[in-house]
Formats: C-alpha cells, sequence, structure tokens
C-alpha cells in the first residue's frame, strides 16, 4: 500500500527551511532600507552631496481671451464693449514694409496705440458715436477696432505665432487688419487679413518671451452687406525645432 | 627522618601570615580609557533631490510658478546631525545652477528655494548656514528641508541636473 504524501503536517526540515528564508527576506528587506541611507562622518566635517533632474519637455501653449468677437455696429459706439470707430480718409496708408518684411498699414490713415494695457485708443481720424457716419462722403471711410488679449507660450526658441482667415462665405467684402504686440514692447503695425491668407504676428522669438500678446483687429466697414458677416480666423503656435514642431527653414 | 613538605602549603602559609599581621597590602588596578573620538556626522535617506513636472501642472495658469520636490517623497529631505564634541557646529546647505546635460543653459540656482523646519522660504545659491549649534547633539537631531523649483516661464525645454551638498562642521573646542 502506498501512502500519499500530506501537505497538512509540515515536517521538520520544511519548517526549518521557512525560518531559513524569513529570515533571509528580513535580512534582505533591512539591507534595502538601509541602502539607501547615506551616511558621512568626520572628525571636524562631514558632506552629502545630492543630484537630482528636472525634466521640461518642449511644449507650446496658446490661451484666448476671445473665441468670439464682435463688432456690432447697431448699438451706441459709445457704450461699454462697443468697438472703437472712427471716420477717416478712405485710402490706406503704408507705414512700413519693404523686402523680407510685412508691410504694415494704417486703415484709412489710422492706427491705435496702447494706453493702460491692454486698453487701446485709436490714432486718427474723427470719433463715430453712431453707425453709419452723417457724411456719406465716398472719400471718407469707417474704420472700427476692437482688441483682446491672448497668451501664447512656448519653451522652445524660434516660436511664432500665425494667424490665417478662411470665411464660411467668401467674397463678403470684409476688409480684416490684425496686429499683435507682446506685453511691454512697442505697438506693432497693422497687417491685412484677406480671405484665405495669413499674417505672422510674431516670429523667431525667445522661449517665454512673450507671457501676453494684445491682439488688435480692425475693419473697414464700407462694402459690406447689411446683417452678419463672418470672418474666421484660427491662430496657430509654431516652434522651430527639428525635434518638435516644425522644423526651420534651410538657408543657404 | 624526613619532612616532605609541598611548595603550595609554605606559599599558602606565608599568605596567611601576611594577611593575619597586615603589613603587605597587595592591589591590583585596571584602567578603563573612553576610546570615543570626536566627531560630526550627517545622514539622509537618500541623495537625490528630483522635481517631475507633468502636463497638468506645466506650464502652469500664471508664472512664475513653483513645484514641489517629487523626490525625496513630499519634497521634504530630512537630514540628521550627530555631534558628539563640544565646540560651535553649523549646518551649511549649497544648490548650484541647474544645467542641462551639455552644460549650456541653465537655470539660477536662486529658482531652487528651499525651508528648514517649517521656516521661511529661502532661495538657494553657495553655501549658506542652516543652523548652527554650541553643544553636542542628543542623539541624532533633525533638521526637514524642503524644496520647491520656480519656474519664471523664460526656462527652455530640457533636461537639467540639480546639484546641492549638505555638509556639516565643527569648528574644534580649545
Amino acid at each position: 500500500m502506498t501512502r500519499a504524501p500530506t501537505s497538512a503536517a509540515p515536517t521538520r526540515r520544511h519548517r526549518r527551511w521557512v525560518r531559513t528564508r524569513l529570515v533571509t527576506l528580513l535580512i534582505l528587506a533591512v539591507g534595502v532600507g538601509a541602502a539607501q541611507t547615506t551616511t558621512s562622518t568626520g572628525a571636524t566635517e562631514a558632506a552629502l552631496t545630492f543630484t537630482g533632474r528636472v525634466d521640461l519637455g518642449p511644449l507650446v501653449r496658446l490661451r484666448l481671451g476671445a473665441t468670439e468677437l464682435d463688432f456690432d455696429l447697431q448699438q451706441p459706439l459709445d457704450a461699454p464693449g462697443a468697438p472703437l470707430c472712427v471716420v477717416a480718409a478712405a485710402v490706406d496708408a503704408v507705414e512700413s514694409g519693404g523686402f523680407g518684411a510685412s508691410a504694415t498699414l494704417a486703415p484709412a490713415g489710422t492706427s491705435f496705440r496702447s494706453v493702460d494695457w491692454p486698453r487701446i485708443e485709436v490714432v486718427g481720424g474723427s470719433p463715430l458715436v453712431v453707425f453709419p457716419p452723417p457724411s456719406s462722403d465716398r472719400d471718407l471711410a469707417v474704420v472700427c477696432y476692437r482688441s483682446f488679449v491672448i497668451e501664447p507660450y512656448a519653451n522652445l526658441d524660434g516660436w511664432q505665432l500665425a494667424v490665417s482667415r478662411s470665411d464660411p462665405v467668401p467674397d463678403t467684402g470684409l476688409q480684416l487688419y490684425l496686429a499683435g504686440t507682446c506685453q511691454g514692447e512697442p505697438d506693432a503695425g497693422l497687417q491685412v487679413l484677406g480671405d484665405g491668407g495669413s499674417v505672422v504676428l510674431a516670429s523667431d522669438r525667445l522661449a517665454g518671451s512673450c507671457g501676453a500678446m494684445l491682439v488688435v483687429l480692425a475693419l473697414r466697414v464700407e462694402g459690406l452687406a447689411a446683417g452678419e458677416t463672418v470672418a474666421e480666423l484660427q491662430y496657430t503656435l509654431l516652434t522651430a525645432d527639428a525635434d518638435f514642431g516644425v522644423a526651420p527653414e534651410e538657408r543657404p | 627522618m624526613t619532612h616532605l613538605r609541598s611548595p603550595s602549603f609554605g606559599r599558602a602559609l606565608a599568605a596567611a601570615f601576611l594577611i593575619a599581621t597586615g603589613t603587605v597590602w597587595a592591589q591590583a588596578t585596571w584602567t578603563v580609557e573612553s576610546l570615543i573620538p570626536d566627531l560630526i556626522s550627517i545622514r539622509t535617506p537618500g541623495s537625490t533631490i528630483s522635481f517631475v513636472l507633468d502636463a497638468s501642472s506645466y506650464p502652469p495658469e500664471a508664472f512664475p510658478a513653483r513645484y514641489r520636490a517629487t523626490v525625496p517623497e513630499g519634497g521634504v529631505l530630512p537630514v540628521q546631525v550627530f555631534t558628539n564634541a563640544e565646540g560651535t557646529w553649523s549646518l551649511l546647505l549649497e544648490i548650484a545652477d541647474l544645467r542641462d546635460d551639455v552644460g549650456g543653459t541653465v537655470v539660477p540656482a536662486s529658482q531652487v528655494l528651499y525651508r528648514v523646519n517649517m521656516g521661511p522660504w529661502l532661495r538657494g545659491g553657495g553655501p549658506q548656514i542652516i543652523h548652527t549649534g554650541t553643544v553636542p547633539t542628543v542623539g541624532w537631531q533633525e533638521f526637514r528641508i524642503e524644496f520647491e523649483l520656480e519656474l519664471t516661464g523664460t526656462e527652455r525645454a530640457g533636461a537639467y541636473v540639480v546639484d546641492a551638498a549638505v555638509s556639516a562642521i565643527r569648528e574644534p573646542g580649545f
């Protein structure tokens, strides 16, 4: 008759084996815990050094202060929150530009300046309180301004911020101008932003160099049909880095 | 007739005589000397100070922003000091500028902040005395040093190395 071994009653040898393993585990646990302690001892001086890492991954972030900007000309234009509108000469004035530089324009000869950031005031023209203006002189134009703040952030050098326009309904005649000024910097000039086009508000900037940007939009009202006219603008923040974002263009 | 006496019997007799008369006293002494040296010692549970930033908190809502060290646990480094000698002793902390892998980009050490035992937050830098004692410690005396990293928003992406040193110095008594 063969009797199967039972595990219910551990043998003396088994108990010894368990005790040995428990002691071994205990020693290992104490060893691991003790290995992390660092000690320095001396007669008059003891010193320990520490090292570590900080990993800042490449990233960009763009925060818009407004996702919709209304130029409501039906309300009194001197009401709070209304656009700043002026009546001015109808011809745009070229402010700057040249080879390799974006041309900036003064819509109907007007411009803006920052006063008490982020507030702006319009330079040039005559303030308009109610639309339409009393005079229908063809040599005059109505230009309205609005502004808001965006917060671009990139922790890589060489970033740029661009705005592209794509209207849901083409050929509306809406003439838009756009400028972006980083806080603490001189006011930027306005650039024309036509349907399907794009403008660069900031380029080749250093990491974290523009915590807040004042975006100013201006539009010329003449030629617009009555009712609502919509323009869609897309803001894009790019970093020029070979490993992240858009690689810089090769230059000869 | 021969008298035989063992040598041990004679010595025992002589000893009994001397003790009885009290004229001679023998004494054995042992000098016990302390061999505990003067020393100062510091110990910590680890040798790493790291800041791991995740996408949920970086970049922050606004700069400057401060991030607690993730290593050691809870951002607190317990430093224990033991000294058994008389004299003034000091505990010093030195934090170096943070450099990237190629040693180029720098985050100033002043952007690493620390505080000792819940005291005021101080900016890191060269060796700074964080405690001075005038008597030996009673056992191990613990100092809890907390670390935070301040980011201003101008730090470039990269991996930075944190170097710091804690030292204890005792001025020998005279």
